[in-house]
């Protein structure tokens, strides 16, 4: 065993012992958390590299904790999508805290950066472990972590409407947890294992046999009810407009472009892992009630959008209608449908990481969040608004980027199904992407071509370097993964086939 | 036999050059300009005439510029009645620069040169139109003289020569348009659009589509060629300067209209074809309308011009009669009638511009006794007046005789009929004026006023002499009468 | 046989990264921005050139980034007789664009930004050209969208704003539809090639209609086809006048070549026989030219006027491609060649109008021939080839179309005949009055124009215009030529023949 077959711990054991190490050191000097924790997410990446190197090489990893084999034990078990998960994650974090070092010394108090840090650590450890985790159990415990520090991260600023926001997010976010925890029980009483590959071979023998499928169907239904929570799919995502627009930018970021990916990641794990694809599937089509669930969220999150002043709050109703995008991909259960979901978690990370990074940069430099006060913008923060731009183009699936590419991954999907629903389906794609391009292009059309209210507005004055470059990096992303598309679909591509068993 | 040869280009050519070294010249020199002018015409006329030997003999010119369209090139085959067209064209620009050059000098028109270009560019197409080997290069020319004459009716620039302007131009598009797609329809049924003496579309296609294909083509033809009821540009673009009528009537462009269909009838679908379809009676009745209407209309007219223009459109019907009754006679007094019609009509229109140069009268009402001021304008204008009216020797008898002798031919007596029932019309419309003219005393201003300059007097005097010449004379070589024998092979 | 170069790549590349570099170099020369992006069009134009003798000897040139595959779908180009036609054209008529612009758009603001839109539209429409699948054609398309959206609303009036809203959001949408389109036909046949003249051939039932509808929605919305043209009469006279000569003359031929693309290699021509549309779409083209010409007539504008006559030839190139006959198709893209022409050339002047003289309307022009002769010399020239006389290069185009038309039966043929009588005329309508109006009234009482003084606009605006009304002339006579050097063989190699 070399430290390589370590790394399905390693990647979740970095950012979870930052957190710990973070506090201390920032008592010291605050001035070293933010390298400390920018340093150990690049460690946290490249680990993250590696894992999805020798998955893609050896396969699905299954990594016993002290050695205990399962059901015993508790086990990480790697595959395509957890390795794949990995990445995005660190990738996204670490962009969001290269970001944060000039970002946050303006928007928050000196006093509360060790705090900041720690809790972003502590989120991504989570997040890390969530996707990672072979167990249920687990996967609560992981869960719990990051929606704990995500609450603190929402309220972080000690603004009354950032509290509410965090309130309202808790509240909800506990119904969620509860949820999966009572859902977690009924496995448990039927089963006696959380062990995920153990529980989807004693499951099997369960389906629609007695009473007990009963208890079947209401764990089901309360692990789609808890974990739509936390993606914040549609009508159950009500705190993520509030939760979203308050948090600092860097952190609206991080909770738009993954936290609510990982509560598509746990749908995944239970529609895919536990139970059988052809149970969800056929018996009880679950996945085709969440498809359109989702078909719906991509319509009425874009609705919302579009009646948006807020940049922010528009940005967060996209992710709304965005991880419709998702879900529905995931609920197809079509080999390129389930692809396009997978790809559009990395896809939308990006694109609304960078969107969200740049809503930050533009209160940061003018303080501005109301859309129609965005005029001029695009000669005051020429670099910045290019990256907004290319980022929204994404958003709306505008090729060559990114975007795109899941769009039409998503389109063949929908209508791979072969079903009058995959016509429906496509044609939400496709509307929700029109949708989306009115209140982006609203917002591209202010910064560019419409005149200033003062002309000393639009006085060259662009972003810090230090928050400037993250952005470009995601802008770039957005281009080169839409171009290049392989790099992505490499592992997204076996990732949907493993889930589905194809 | 069949020559290769460039003449038929160069008498194309010329004129356009003609008309590029006249807008190079501008109005900075005027003299230099109108150099131009009659020396390409002359030039022209000359290299038309060098080809008269050859084809009088019954031989071709041919030449091929370049393919238009696979299969169809722009090319060049001159034959007898091509050659008749092309000198008539050509001859009648030499005096009708003439002409010009006094007339628009002593009204001091104005875009002087614009008018020199366009007239040049019309007579090379008229010249093009002539000498064209195939229907495409015919209706290639034939749209370049619509577009090129469109200037020269709205001269005036006046809101009756715009509306002038544009009626003509909406009636000759809409007979483009027509030719065109009969053109097309010909090509896609044959393959070719090459003329053929005896026609090339007899066995191809059914007989209803040869029907329609042959109105479609006398529609789009006939506009030009004022046929009623598709006439009515040519009265109203009277309002251009004379010379410019002189053009439309007499030169070049209601000529082109009656050529295409004498094209048309001869040598894409061939007598015989025409004659197994039966559409010559329908033909020769329409053309007896316009003979009649035609006439009709020109009694009630008191601007001498527009009496003039209606008298055109009888008189072109003449022609097309000749083509319709088919009978070798009937033929060839209609083919001489448009050379004779020119010279006349010219010679008619020149007087009026006489008479407009020097009173400024454009009424026939105001015109009395000036025989007794312009005398040698009214001789000239008489002599044109009983040639229309078909008075022996004047050529228009000529014509008439064969048509009126071709009309018993073809078993068809009624439409000798028709032609002496038209001679009587055109009396009364014609001998007023003579008599007014000649017999009344002149009162007003007119008692002031003199005999034109030469340059106005000589063409007219040359055109009615030709008039004359050809009425007396018509058994002598290269007459329009043995020229149109030729062509038909009578 | 198939060549691997680069050659198509660099000509894509040539206008992107040179109108980058024109954009910074704006900053500090404007003389030096304009002559970079030229010099990035010529390039561009000699690339094309050069791929010239490898295609006309029957080769096509092909070049794949296959590492940008999804699935089997790169983003891959390959350049035939027919792409390479339109590409030649294309770059050259984007060449006098941008000589043009340069003293066009002196008085006009954000001209950095203008030039490097124009050589971005440049590259997405080549790239749109040379693309060797629907999925890399598609990619490129959606550029131009994009890029020429910022065109459009240059002037960042309230009015181009609310033009360049419809023609953006319309696009998308009519985009989407196609792209839906493309899904269908990825997922029934697994290819989306477009070298093998039909690729739909094992499909049968409803979907081929449906598949033909969304992809033609697309391509015609771009084309400007009635009834999808609702933004074009408001966003191409809106634009500057080189743009608008370039979305006139240029962006509207890329939705017909894409049309074109549909119908002859995604369709192929015996699948749409066997699918009896042709009298449908030929009877869409028909409307789509009567009612083009019938607002063009209404109008007062100018620009309006020329973009409605747009809706209008696009008509013909429909109508012309979907004859499926050699001829017809022959037509199309004489129609393609010559509206690119004429247009441009039409736009050039209308902006030299403005240029010199602040007019925008037709009543407006009165007696202006006689201050700016070259300027209506070349409109004169342009609008009497739209009419279609010859022996000008529009009468070739309609030549062919009705030959076509003929070809394809009779019924056809006499309604054919009826339209293109009714649009000749229709045409002559609408230009004929202005080239009165300019050549042979006076100036009217107001004297919208008295300051002009009689000399013609500058130089190198001037040429631009010239040399399109040179080559209208020019191809009209040598359009046999043309045709069977170039037209021809691209035909036969389209139809298979």
């Amino acid at each position: 065993m070399t430290w390589a077959s370590h790394l399905p711990i390693i990647v979740v054991l970095i950012p979870l012992l930052t957190a710990y190490i973070t506090p201390m050191l920032g008592w010291m000097d605050k001035r070293i958390c933010n390298p400390l924790v920018i340093v150990s997410t690049s460690f946290a990446f490249i680990a993250s590299l590696l894992l999805a190197r020798s998955v893609l090489t050896r396969g699905v990893i299954s990594y016993h904790m002290g050695g205990f084999a399962p059901p015993f034990g508790i086990a990480l078990v790697v595959d395509y999508f957890g390795a794949y998960m990995c990445i995005v994650i660190s990738f996204l974090t670490l962009m969001a805290a290269i970001y944060s070092r000039e970002y946050i010394a303006k928007e928050l108090h000196e006093s509360k950066t060790a705090p900041y840090y720690t809790l972003l650590m502590l989120m991504t450890g989570g997040m890390m472990g969530a996707s990672v985790t072979g167990d249920l159990f687990n996967m609560f415990v992981f869960f719990e972590i990051l929606s704990i520090s995500s609450y603190a991260l929402v309220a972080i600023t000690g603004k009354k409407v950032a509290i509410l926001a965090s309130y309202k997010y808790l509240l909800l976010g506990a119904i969620g947890t509860s949820f999966t925890l009572v859902g977690i029980a009924y496995l448990y009483i039927l089963t006696g294992t959380l062990n995920m590959a153990d529980l989807s071979v004693r499951l099997a023998s369960l389906y629609g046999v007695g009473r007990s499928s009963w208890t079947l169907l209401v764990a089901l239904a309360f692990f789609m009810v808890g974990y739509s929570i936390k993606a914040a799919l549609f009508p159950l995502h009500t705190w993520l407009p509030d939760a979203h627009s308050m948090a600092p930018s860097s952190i609206s970021a991080v909770l738009s472009g993954i936290l609510i990916k990982v509560g598509a990641l746990a749908l995944i794990r239970v529609l895919f892992n536990i139970f059988q694809p052809e149970f969800v599937v056929e018996t009880i089509p679950v996945t085709s009630m969440i498809s359109w669930m989702a078909a719906v969220a991509i319509i009425v999150g874009s609705l919302f959008a579009i009646s948006q002043v807020d940049l922010k709050r528009m940005l967060a109703y996209s992710s709304v209608a965005h991880i419709g995008f998702i879900i529905l991909g995931v609920g197809l259960a079509t080999g390129y449908g389930t692809t396009g979901g997978i790809l559009h978690i990395f896809n939308h990370a990006m694109a609304k990481g960078c969107l969200f990074l740049c809503a930050g940069a533009i209160i940061y430099k003018t303080g501005l969040r109301n859309i129609d006060d965005l005029a001029g913008l695009g000669n005051k923060m020429p670099f910045t608004m290019a990256a907004f731009t290319i980022a929204a183009l994404s958003m709306i699936g505008i090729p060559p980027t990114a975007g795109f590419i899941s769009k039409f991954y998503l389109g063949l999907g929908a209508l791979e199904t072969g079903t009058w629903s995959g016509w429906v389906f496509i044609g939400a794609i496709l509307l929700g992407s029109l949708l989306t391009a009115i209140f982006y292009m609203r917002v591209i059309n202010n910064i560019y071509f419409k005149e200033p209210l003062h002309r000393e507005d639009v006085q060259r004055d662009e972003t810090p370097l230090g928050m400037l470059i993250p952005i470009l990096i995601l802008a770039g992303g957005c281009v080169i993964f839409g171009i290049f598309p392989r790099i992505p679909l490499s592992l997204a591509e076996p990732a949907a086939k493993l889930l589905l068993g194809i | 036999m069949e020559i290769y040869s460039i003449r038929p280009i160069l008498a194309v050519v010329i004129p356009f050059i003609c008309a590029l070294l006249i807008a190079v010249t501008g109005e900075k020199n005027r003299d230099l300009r109108e150099f131009w002018t009659l020396a390409a015409s002359v030039l022209g006329c000359m290299v038309v005439i060098s080809m008269f030997p050859h084809i009088y003999s019954g031989g071709k010119y041919i030449f091929t510029v370049a393919q238009i369209v696979p299969g169809v090139e722009l090319g060049f085959r001159v034959d007898a009645f091509g050659m008749f067209f092309a000198f008539l064209s050509s001859f009648l620009w030499i005096v009708t620069s003439v002409y010009s050059i006094g007339y628009m000098r002593a009204l001091k028109e104005h875009a002087q040169t614009r008018y020199y270009f366009c007239f040049a560019a019309c007579i090379a197409s008229a010249v093009g139109i002539a000498l064209a080997g195939n229907l495409l290069t015919l209706f290639v020319f034939y749209e370049i003289l619509t577009m090129s004459a469109f200037p020269l009716v709205m001269h005036e620039e006046t809101s009756a020569a715009l509306d002038a302007g544009k009626k003509y131009l909406a009636y000759t598009l809409s007979g483009g348009a027509l030719v065109l797609f009969g053109m097309a329809m010909t090509y896609t049924l044959t393959g070719t659009l090459t003329f053929a003496s005896h026609g090339f579309l007899a066995g191809h296609g059914s007989e209803q589509l040869l029907k329609m294909l042959f109105v479609i083509f006398i529609l789009g033809f006939g506009v030009k060629a004022a046929i009623i009821p598709l006439h009515s540009w040519l009265p109203s673009a009277m309002v251009a300067p004379t010379p410019v009528s002189a053009l439309l009537h007499a030169v070049a462009v209601v000529n082109a209209g009656i050529f295409g269909i004498v094209r048309v009838v001869t040598n894409v679908y061939g007598i015989e074809l025409v004659a197994d379809l039966g559409l010559l009676l329908p033909l020769a009745i329409v053309a007896s309308i316009t003979i009649i209407f035609g006439s009709i209309f020109a009694l009630a007219q008191d601007n001498l011009k527009r009496m003039l223009a209606y008298s055109t459109v009888s008189q072109l019907s003449y022609i097309i009669l000749g083509a319709a009754l088919l009978s070798p006679s009937s033929l060839s007094g209609g083919v001489a009638h448009i050379a004779h019609q020119g010279f006349m009509k010219i010679t008619l229109f020149f007087c009026a511009g006489a008479i407009l140069v020097q009173t400024g009268k454009k009424n026939l009402s105001e015109m009395h006794g000036i025989g007794h001021r312009m005398p040698l304008t009214m001789i000239g204008f008489t002599i044109g007046a009983l040639g229309m009216i078909g008075a022996p020797p004047i050529c228009g008898f000529i014509s008439k005789w064969y048509l009126g002798l071709g009309a018993l031919e073809a078993g068809h007596p009624i439409f000798t009929a028709v032609l002496m029932a038209s001679t009587l019309l055109n009396t009364a419309y014609f001998i007023p004026p003579i008599y007014n003219a000649f017999f009344k005393e002149p009162e007003g201003d007119l008692i002031e006023s003199r005999e034109a300059s030469w340059w106005l007097l000589g063409p007219i005097l040359l055109c009615a002499l030709i008039s004359l010449i050809f009425g007396m004379v018509p058994m002598i070589p290269y007459t329009p009468l043995q020229l149109a024998r030729t062509f038909l092979g009578v | 046989m198939i060549i691997i170069s680069c050659l198509p790549v660099i000509a894509l590349l040539s206008p992107l990264i040179g109108g980058i570099i024109a954009y910074q170099a704006g900053k500090i020369s404007e003389t030096a921005r304009d002559l970079i992006s030229i010099v990035a069009a010529i390039v561009s134009f000699i690339v094309i050139v050069a791929m010239v003798p490898t295609i006309l000897n029957g080769n096509t040139i092909e070049y794949s980034f296959y590492y940008t595959a999804i699935s089997t779908l790169p983003i891959a180009f390959r350049v035939g007789p027919f792409p390479l036609f339109l590409g030649l054209v294309i770059s050259f008529a984007w060449i006098l664009s941008a000589v043009y612009s340069h003293r066009y758009m002196e008085r006009l603001h954000s001209r950095n930004r203008f030039c490097l839109f124009m050589s971005l539209t440049l590259s997405a429409v080549i790239g749109t050209l040379f693309a060797k699948n629907m999925f890399a054609l598609f990619i490129f398309f959606e550029i131009t969208l994009f890029t020429s959206y910022v065109l459009v609303i240059h002037e960042e009036t309230p009015e181009a704003m609310a033009a360049g809203k419809k023609y953006l959001f319309l696009g998308l949408a009519t985009g989407l539809v196609m792209f839906f389109g493309i899904l269908l036909v990825y997922l029934q046949v697994g290819t989306l090639d477009l070298g093998k003249r039909g690729i739909l051939d094992g499909v049968h039932g409803n979907i081929l209609y449906v598949i033909l509808f969304t992809l033609l929605v697309g391509a015609l919305f771009k084309a400007g086809m009635f009834p999808l043209h609702v933004w074009l009469h408001s966003a191409h006279p809106i634009a500057p006048s080189p743009a608008s000569a370039v979305l006139s003359g240029v962006v509207v031929k890329e939705g017909c070549y894409v049309m074109i693309r549909i119908l002859y290699d995604i369709f192929g021509v015996n699948l749409l026989k066997t699918m009896l549309v042709s009298n449908w779409l030929v009877l869409l083209g028909g409307l789509s030219i009567f009612f083009g010409s019938a607002m063009a007539i209404r109008q007062h504008d100018l620009k309006t006027m020329l973009a409605y006559s747009t809706v209008s030839k696009v008509g013909y190139i429909f109508l012309g491609a979907a004859l499926l006959t050699p001829t017809g198709l022959q037509g199309a893209m004489v129609q393609i060649f010559h509206h690119l022409l004429a247009k441009s050339a039409l736009f050039f002047c209308a902006g030299a109008l403005i240029y010199k003289a602040g007019i925008r309307d037709i009543d407006q022009m009165a007696g202006i021939g006689k201050k700016m002769p070259i300027t209506m010399m070349v409109f004169t020239i342009a609008a009497l080839s739209m009419i279609g006389v010859p022996p000008l290069v529009g009468f070739a185009s309609k030549w062919y179309i009705v030959l076509g038309a003929l070809e394809a039966g009779r019924p056809l043929a006499i309604g054919f005949g009826l339209v293109l009588m009714l649009s000749s005329l229709m045409n002559a309508i609408y230009f004929i009055p202005i080239i009165i109006n300019a050549f042979f009234t006076g100036e009217s009482e107001h004297g919208e124009h008295k300051e002009v003084r009689p000399d013609d606009v500058p130089l190198s605006m001037a040429v631009p215009m010239v040399i399109l009304a040179i080559g209208i002339i020019v191809f009209g006579v040598l359009s046999a030529t043309t045709s069977v050097v170039v037209i021809k063989p691209t035909v036969n190699a389209m139809m298979g023949l």
